[in-house]
């Protein structure tokens, strides 16, 4: 009986061992694909049959991506979108949740709304939105603050689910305690509020970077041709420069890598911070 | 330093509760306690007076004035101190928001949090202190500001019994010594007969009784009163009377005189420990049969039946579960109420 039950178990793990290195590789094989393709010269990218390890290595495509100038600007425009994209979003979200949090108006139509924004596709309003963007005379700026605005807008939804659990689970009783002591709503907001969600909050920071970092549609709509990264990776690979490409797309997994390393155990809490109480 | 006055106070809400036509008025000082069972708007009446809920009608003034958030400080029920502050930083929160200078802040800090008795190091977070070090920083906190009137809410509820009792005997010293008027919530008739100076009953959102706390003990003004306060509680018959002659309980002649007004059909009270095992002038005897019976420490609680009718002595002596005891009902010590109102009727001796 007892040593049934072993076999079975190990059996068990056998199984479960072997599906687990079959969901690794599934998910691992083109990350190095990507890596040696990065590293790999021009020539050899398309030898027939495929290098399974690259037989010279180089590292010219990453000297082309600095040297480009327009690989350079397109670095500094995506990381300038993304962070004030992130700013905005996670600013005017956290007045959105902290208003859902204390208001059951608030909390059927924020939701409702939150819901319907992140419903609608969202190419449906890129003319409109490149309309409005060039009035303003921000369409293809140069610093990419047209962008910044649309990603902001569209993160917004995100930072607001994502903070709305901290400023509800923060007890009503602690803000009025400090109205009693003399402060205003505002400073009630700023000074106990933010403080007490600010796990969140950078858990709202990152995940609206990353959504602008990430993104391509309105990207290539809006930054025709100060372009940011993602449209770059796309023109660089559509017409054929594997190495720099493959380069390019390295470089863009530094963001997650770096935030995957800075909170290494921690992650699964950040990303779930927020969602449940 | 002013008096508080609460005119016809109230406030509804919307799914119930609340307080209906509350008038309040409590001296400069004095320790007030609103006792009462859940529900029964008493922290309605706090928050109300705290500015935290406004009025639907009726007025709260203090000092002959519309009350200001300035003169009031509350203590909450768990707490509700700064979590990502430090206890400095909790207690010179009220001070920083009006911008007292760093000297005397720091001076006020040491001093209020003196008067607490809180010995911990200022730098600590909450969430390093123990329950009653918490509630010592709720109280410096509200201290710092030398507000008139502090409110408590459940402030000792969250803690252990023990615990409990010292703060409870600390916080009346604390009282004395800042002469500060307070207003306690508590639904522990006991917390509250230590407390109070003034204490007020409340139910269903309504005042059943304010008054010194031997006076609502040894006069309660209603049936729910008499019933509410008191452990062991009060024991309460339906009886029936005959004018001027006789009340009687499951037709059992208790052999007292009913008050002179009383109707028919009545209620009577007697504490547990206005029965005892002896005679003597002015009592009466009953015969009952012991069912069960507990040692409280100091006295024996009897759970006995008197007929068919459950009745609770406090005795000196220990007696045996199934005895059959004569107990003698001290006559001054009834209580009538008309069942019909729940009113106390004035009994001819006190009359």
């Amino acid at each position: 009986m007892n040593s049934r039950a072993r076999t079975e178990s190990s059996g068990l793990a056998a199984a479960r061992f072997a599906l687990n290195a079959f969901v690794l590789a599934a998910a691992a094989l083109p990350l190095y694909l990507l890596a040696k393709q990065s590293v790999t010269p021009e020539l050899e990218t398309f030898a027939w049959p495929p290098h399974w390890m690259a037989h010279h290595l180089t590292l010219s495509h990453f000297v082309t991506v600095f040297a480009v100038n327009e690989l350079r600007s397109a670095v500094l425009r995506s990381l300038g979108v993304a962070a004030i994209s992130a700013a905005i979003a996670t600013a005017l979200g956290a007045m959105l949740a902290y208003a859902m949090a204390r208001s059951s108006f608030a909390q059927r139509v924020g939701f409702s709304t939150v819901t319907g924004v992140r419903l609608l596709p969202m190419i449906t309003v890129a003319i409109p939105l490149g309309i409005i963007l060039a009035t303003l005379g921000i369409y293809d700026s140069a610093s990419g603050i047209g962008l910044a605005i649309v990603h902001a807008a569209i993160a917004i939804p995100t930072a607001a689910l994502t903070l709305y659990a901290a400023f509800a689970a923060i007890p009503l009783e602690v803000e009025e305690a400090a109205w009693i002591d003399g402060a205003s709503p505002l400073r009630i907001f700023l000074t106990i509020d933010l403080p007490l969600a600010r796990g969140a909050i950078a858990t709202a920071l990152i995940l609206c970077f990353i959504l602008s970092w990430d993104e391509f549609g309105f990207a290539l709509l809006v930054q025709q041709t100060n372009r940011t990264l993602p449209p770059l990776l796309y023109y660089y690979t559509v017409f054929g420069n594997v190495g720099p490409a493959s380069a390019l797309a390295m470089l863009m997994m530094i963001p997650a890598v770096c935030v995957v390393v800075a909170l290494g155990p921690s992650l699964r809490g950040v990303l779930t911070a927020g969602s449940s109480r | 330093m002013g008096d508080l006055a609460i005119r016809n106070l109230t406030r509804r809400f919307p799914s119930g509760g609340g307080i209906s036509d509350v008038s309040l008025s409590v001296r400069s000082g004095e320790f007030v306690v609103l006792l009462g069972p859940s529900g029964c708007g008493k922290t309605t009446l706090l928050r109300l007076i705290a500015g935290l809920e406004y009025p639907d009608s009726g007025e709260i003034h203090f000092g002959g004035k519309s009350i200001e958030r300035d003169s009031i400080a509350m203590v909450f029920q768990n707490f509700a101190l700064y979590p990502h502050m430090t206890v400095f930083q909790n207690i010179s929160f009220p001070l920083k928001l009006r911008h007292v200078a760093r000297d005397e802040t720091e001076q006020r800090v040491k001093e209020s949090a003196a008067k607490a008795g809180l010995t911990v190091d200022l730098k600590r977070f909450p969430r390093e202190l123990s329950g009653g070090e918490r509630q010592r920083v709720a109280l410096a906190r509200a201290l710092v500001r030398e507000p008139e009137i502090i409110l408590m809410d459940e402030a000792l509820a969250s803690l252990d019994a023990q615990l409990r009792s010292s703060l409870r005997v600390e916080l009346k010293e604390f009282q004395r010594r800042t002469g500060r008027t307070f207003v306690y919530v508590t639904h522990d008739q006991v917390e509250a007969l230590a407390l109070a100076d003034q204490l007020v009953v409340m139910r269903e959102g309504r005042v059943e009784q304010v008054g010194a706390p031997e006076e609502v003990f040894d006069c309660p003004q209603s049936e729910f009163v008499a019933a509410f306060v008191g452990n062991p509680p009060m024991n309460l018959f339906n009886a029936e009377t005959t004018p001027g002659k006789t009340v009687t309980v499951d037709g059992i002649d208790f052999k007292i005189k009913p008050p002179e007004a009383a109707p028919a059909r009545i209620k009577f009270g007697i504490r547990p420990r206005d029965l005892s095992m002896e005679a003597g002038e002015g009592r009466v005897p009953i015969d009952v049969v012991v069912e069960s019976v507990e040692f409280s420490g100091t006295t024996y609680i009897i759970y006995a039946k008197l007929g068919t009718t459950p009745i609770r002595a406090e005795l000196s002596r220990r007696v045996q579960a199934g005895a059959h005891l004569t107990l003698f009902l001290d006559t001054a010590r009834l209580h009538f109420f008309d069942p019909s109102t729940g009113r106390r009727i004035a009994s001819h001796e006190r009359a």
